[in-house]
Parts: C-alpha cells; structure tokens; sequence
C-alpha cells in the first residue's frame, strides 16, 4: 500500500508543481483601443562588437492604445530598458556572430503587428 | 576470449574519446542524469528515482585555456527530475524521466540577469541484456533513449522571449543511441562498467525557431566498490564530444562544441532494505572548447531511489 501511495503522489507533485499562471488578456478599463501600428522600430547602432560593451539600444514605437511589445531573437541577448517594454538593450557573445533579426511584436486586444530591424555582430 | 573482449572495448572508448567533435556552449533541456552504471532490471522490477542537481558555471574557456573574457558574470540551475524503470522480462527494461527546473538563471557583468523555471524534457529508455555471462559475471546492454520535448520553451523575462539555452525544454527530439557493458568481481563486491553513447538531435524549425544543436557523444568509466554492507563508493570518469551547432541557414556556428572530461565521485548508501541514497560530484577536469565558451565549473547531485519487486510480496 505504502508503495503504491509513493509512485502516485511524486508524480502529482511533479505536476502540481509544473502548472503555470494564466495571464489575463483584457484591456485596462476605460482606454479605447484600435488595431495596432508600429510607427518605427530604429536602433541606435546597425553593427556591434561581440561582448558586453558595445551595445545597440532598440527602440520600438507602435500605437493602437493599451501596446503590449514582445521582443525575440534567435541569438542574442536583449534586455528590457524601459517599464512599458519599448526599449531594449541587444548584445551578443561570440556565439551570436553575424546578422541577427530582432522582431519586435506590439499587441493589444485588437490584434498584433510584427516588425524586424537587422543588428550585425562583429568581431572587435 | 577475455582479453580480447578487454581489448576491443578500451580501443572503442579511446576511439569516442578522440573524435573530432566540439561541445555546446549552452546548456538546453534536461542536464545528463544517468550515473554510467546499470540499476534495477529483472522482470517485474521497478525502480523509482527522484534526484535534485545543482550545477554552477563561471568561468569562460578559449579552447583549453581559461580567458578573461567577461560577458555572463556566473549562471546556474537546480533540476529535479523523476525517473521510473520496469523490467519488462528478465532482459527487457523500459523506462521514463522527466526533469523539473526550479531554476535556470543567468547573471550578466553587465548588471542585467534572466531566468527561467518549469517543464525540462521526457526521455523514454529501451534497454536489453543482449549478453550475460553468469560465469564471469558481465553483462552487455545495449539501449536507446528518445528525449520528447514536453516542457516550457517559450518563457519570457518581462517583454522578451528567452534565448533557447535558457529555455527549460531543449525544444527538440534527440535520438540517442548506446551500449553499457559491466563486469563484476566478487559477487557484486567491486564492479566496473563502460558506457558509450550517441546523441542526435533533430533541427529545431518553428516559427520563432531554426536551429539544430550540436550531436553528443559520450564515453564512460565506473568503478564502484563496496567498503560495507551498505555503503558503496564510486568513481566516474567520463569524457563528452559535442559537435558545433548549426543556425537556420545551416551554417556551423563557431563558438559551440567543445570537449570535456569529467570525474564524479559518488557514495551510495543502502538503507530500509529497498531504498538507496547517493551523491555524486562532478568536476569537469579538462575543457578544451572552440571559441570562447562560458564552461561549468561543477555539479552536484543528490539521487533517492526505491526498488519494487512485483515478483513477490515484500517483507519489511
């Protein structure tokens, strides 16, 4: 019986502790939305040296009311700059050489518009 | 007979050893569990395995030397996985695990960090007793494992999505392939066991997504010795190969894959008849990466395992 109990509960605890929050996608209360628009998305720099120093501040600039702004790329580190996520910070090691595509995604309830802009990583 | 057979299996390890193969410089998916011994086994036999690994990594390597490039200040991780195997029949074992991250974290000199928690991978194993010889006590068992990405492989810090090496899941199917060969000396008292293995993985391609890790190959040596009753001492050495990576366009990424050596001491302790515990250490001793890679510097893990016999109803 005892052995029993032992193979069922540590798996349920595995699970029980993999859930994960849902997040809620409704608009603040009171703000009038429409379909977003991403009005520019420009760096301050189009090429960077590997490493922590030299480093591209992104910036990304939609409208549409209530923007929630997702950033992504395939090698790299970015960094949020800024509370409402429009400005990052984007550097990359070694490993990350060469032309990086960084999507920026700004969204709300009406719906979602994705940009690139194109970061080369150099060799010093 | 003997010697040969001893022969043939020094010359395959020494050949995995000396492949021409480069080492990833991120950790993705579940970290590697298995200790380079055979567990369990028999028909009806189930063993239940929780573990907890901490593992911790500062130290940037330029091929086989340390460097003082600075980038990522220190990263770690805390995973726990379950694993559970059964003997099918008296050859046959199938098993499963699936990991856990607590934590996977990354601080960066620059004064920024980022991490992640949930879901690691699944990993289905087939192993066979293909050769078992009772009067020299060795045993052959070839196996192939299936690593299922089930986990999160899309977790964000705050607006942005996170880089796949920090990603809980690796994101990918891995087909590894292996063969376990063990001898053992007076009834179980001391015994040794080699492992070999090779790990492919297959091209990640979503939407946000396109890249394929580099393939794995792995060689292992074990000894364990029993100094008491319950009590078992162990020493792994162990070297792992992992070739570069490739990004979306195919192209061989030049910092991944590397070469490293490992030694893991481990103790085993027996207790309530069924149940054992154990802690490994694990130091990687020689490094020798392509590129500048930010390498571990050391993981330690702590196993608790049960065995279950169907076969019988068990006493105490």
């Amino acid at each position: 019986m005892k052995t029993r109990t032992l193979v069922l509960i540590v798996p349920m605890i595995l699970l029980l502790v993999a859930c994960s929050k849902t997040t809620d996608d409704n608009p603040e209360p009171g703000i009038t939305t429409e379909e977003p628009k991403i009005v520019s998305l420009t760096s301050d720099k189009s090429e960077i040296m590997f490493g922590g120093e030299d480093v591209a501040t992104i910036t990304c600039d939609a409208t549409g009311g209530s923007i929630e702004y997702t950033w992504e790329v395939d090698l790299g580190d970015i960094f949020p700059l800024n509370e409402s996520g429009s400005q990052v910070r984007f550097t990359g090691s070694e490993c990350c050489l060469g032309e990086k595509f960084i999507k920026c995604t700004a969204q709300n309830d009406k719906g979602s518009v994705t940009d690139t802009i194109v970061i080369n990583i150099l060799l010093p | 007979m003997m010697k040969n057979l001893s022969l043939l299996l020094i010359i395959c390890f020494l050949g995995v050893v000396n492949s021409k193969s480069l080492a990833q410089c991120c950790a993705a998916g579940n970290p590697i569990t298995a200790d380079g011994s055979a567990g369990g086994g028999g028909k009806n036999i189930l063993e239940v395995q929780a573990l907890y690994k901490h593992s911790y990594s500062d130290t940037y390597y330029e091929g086989s030397s340390k460097s003082d490039y600075e980038y990522i200040d220190y990263s770690f991780y805390d995973f726990t996985s379950l694993y559970l195997s059964y003997g099918v029949t008296k050859r046959l074992k199938l098993s499963f695990e699936i990991g856990y991250f607590f934590a996977k974290a990354q601080t960066f000199v620059f004064g920024f960090d980022r991490s992640a928690q949930g879901l690691g991978d699944g990993i289905i194993g087939v192993q066979y007793n293909a050769y078992k010889n009772l009067h020299r006590d060795i045993d052959i068992f070839p196996y192939t494992r299936i690593t299922l990405p089930l986990g999160d492989f899309d977790q964000m810090n705050g607006p942005v999505i996170l880089p796949i090496d920090i990603q809980p899941s690796s994101g990918s199917y891995k087909y590894a392939l292996g063969c376990l060969i063990s001898k053992r000396y007076h009834e179980g008292k001391m015994a040794f066991f080699i492992d070999g293995s090779a790990e492919f993985s297959q091209r990640i391609e979503t939407d946000r997504t396109n890249y394929k890790y580099g393939n794995l190959y792995s060689a292992s040596l074990y000894g364990s010795y029993k100094f008491w009753e319950k009590l078992t001492g162990a020493l792994q050495l162990r070297s792992q190969l992992r070739e570069k990576a490739s990004n979306k366009d195919g192209e061989l990424i030049n910092a991944t894959g590397g070469f490293v050596m490992f030694i893991a001491p481990q103790i085993r302790y027996n207790f309530v008849k069924f149940w054992n515990a154990s802690m490994v250490f694990e130091y990687p001793f020689y490094k020798n990466m392509n590129g500048t890679q930010l390498t571990n510097n050391y993981a330690l893990t702590i196993k608790l395992s049960r065995t279950i016999n169907f076969n019988k109803k068990e006493k105490g």
